[in-house]
């Protein structure tokens, strides 16, 4: 899996929200384009290399939050959440 | 006995934990992650029937600087073995440091890591463990051509703005943190490798260096990888040769090994598995082609019960595998 850890030189923190919320799952499927059980088989690899998953945020306002406030944050929110001070990369 | 208090603590922690989930370890912060796996075997052939609690292990990771992370990984291998054909029995509960090393990333293109750690050659060696393999056996191609671990720095990154051309660079001109387990004890390491993603599912790469061993063998080795990896199945090979000087001896040999791996995963719980491995070591003149047909049951990932058959051109190394392992 193709990754990057920094854009313009900014470290990135990606965030993620809760496993339940229809959205993760919407991401998930649309983006990373993996089903959950094999996503987690990734992230099980991952912690023995000594790497962890993002970070959760239990809400999709506290991911926005997050957002506004942490330079280098990438999340996703529903498109009726975003405002001009989020910088939108993509629609899905 | 400090780990055995260890282990204790992140299986109570995990009862209490809200978010624990098996296989991703426990996180107490940021700075601290911390996780544990076992693996135990029994191997049937001519010459032995064996068990062995082979790897009784702990590790700690974290970031302490949003540059800055570390990690520490202790085991204890074999933890026990009973040989049931002479009826020998061992044990060995010293915990050494497995990896203890830092990272340090300073951009996409540049990071550096120093320490014991896993020497970053192809796809075998970066998964050592049994929960993490698809097979109980590891192919001779994996410990005898190159050493497993190195001591030392190793500068990685991407080499191109797409991110798809990772290469390391890596140095060892002193002595191994603990170096008993090691498959080959090199005080001097240098060796680079590159890895080209062509997509998430295939991919390609190779590496090449030097080692001097601590009796001052000297030798070359070049290693070629490929991989392609779309559910359900998985292909991958590696190969390599090397050319050993022995100083000592004033003779050259060399070694040639590599396996080619398939599997089927027949969902995501069953996997059925078929390797071929050729080594040949000129200073004995041994040729083996070894034939493994194995099945793979994770009733969850972290999780693995595994069988194996393995046909050698050495009739009398001919083996049964099964094994049992889980990550914490």
């Amino acid at each position: 899996m193709m990754k990057l850890h920094y854009i313009d030189d900014v470290k990135v923190i990606p965030i993620n929200t809760s496993a339940s919320a229809s959205i993760r799952q919407e991401f998930e499927k649309n983006i990373l384009q993996i089903d959950r059980q094999r996503l987690n088989n990734y992230w099980i690899k991952q912690h023995f290399q000594g790497i962890s998953p993002p970070v959760t945020q239990p809400s999709i306002a506290s991911i926005k939050m997050f957002i506004k406030n942490v330079e280098g944050t990438i999340g996703y929110i529903p498109k009726e959440m975003v405002d001009p001070d989020l910088k939108v990369l993509y629609e899905f | 006995m400090k780990l055995f208090f260890l282990f204790a603590f992140i299986f109570l922690s995990s009862l209490y934990a809200e978010d624990y989930e098996m296989g991703h370890g426990l996180t107490l912060s940021e700075k601290l992650h911390i996780g544990a796996y076992i693996s135990a075997d029994y191997e049937s052939s001519n010459d032995k029937k064996q068990f062995r609690l082979d790897d009784v292990a702990v590790l700690a990771y974290g970031r302490v600087l949003p540059e800055l992370s570390y990690l520490v990984e202790l085991e204890a291998t074999p933890f026990y073995q009973k040989n049931y054909t002479t009826g020998s029995e061992d044990s060995n509960q010293r915990f050494y440091y497995e990896r203890a090393y830092a990272d340090y990333g300073y951009s996409e293109m540049f990071n550096f890591r120093a320490g014991k750690q896993i020497s970053p050659i192809g796809y075998w060696n970066l998964e050592p463990i049994n929960v993490l393999r698809d097979t109980s056996s590891d192919p001779l191609y994996s410990y005898k051509m190159f050493p497993k671990f190195l001591t030392g720095l190793d500068v990685y990154g991407y080499a191109n703005e797409s991110a798809t051309l990772k290469y390391h660079v890596f140095a060892q001109k002193n002595n191994n943190l603990d170096d008993d387990t090691l498959n080959i004890t090199a005080d001097q390491f240098f060796a680079f490798s590159l890895e080209h993603e062509i997509s998430s599912e295939i991919s390609y790469g190779g590496s090449a260096g030097n080692f001097v061993t601590k009796d001052k063998e000297h030798t070359n080795f070049v290693q070629v990888d490929g991989k392609y990896d779309i559910y359900p199945f998985v292909f991958q090979m590696e190969a390599a040769y090397n050319s050993n000087d022995d100083t000592i001896q004033d003779e050259q040999t060399y070694r040639i090994g590599g396996y080619g791996q398939g599997i089927y995963h027949i969902n995501i719980k069953h996997a059925l598995i078929g390797r071929y491995e050729y080594f040949h070591d000129s200073s004995n003149s041994q040729t083996n082609n070894i034939g493994v047909l194995g099945y793979s049951y994770r009733p969850i990932y972290p999780v693995s019960l595994k069988g194996e058959l393995q046909y050698n051109s050495d009739e009398r190394l001919n083996k049964f595998i099964i094994s049992f392992s889980v990550l914490f």
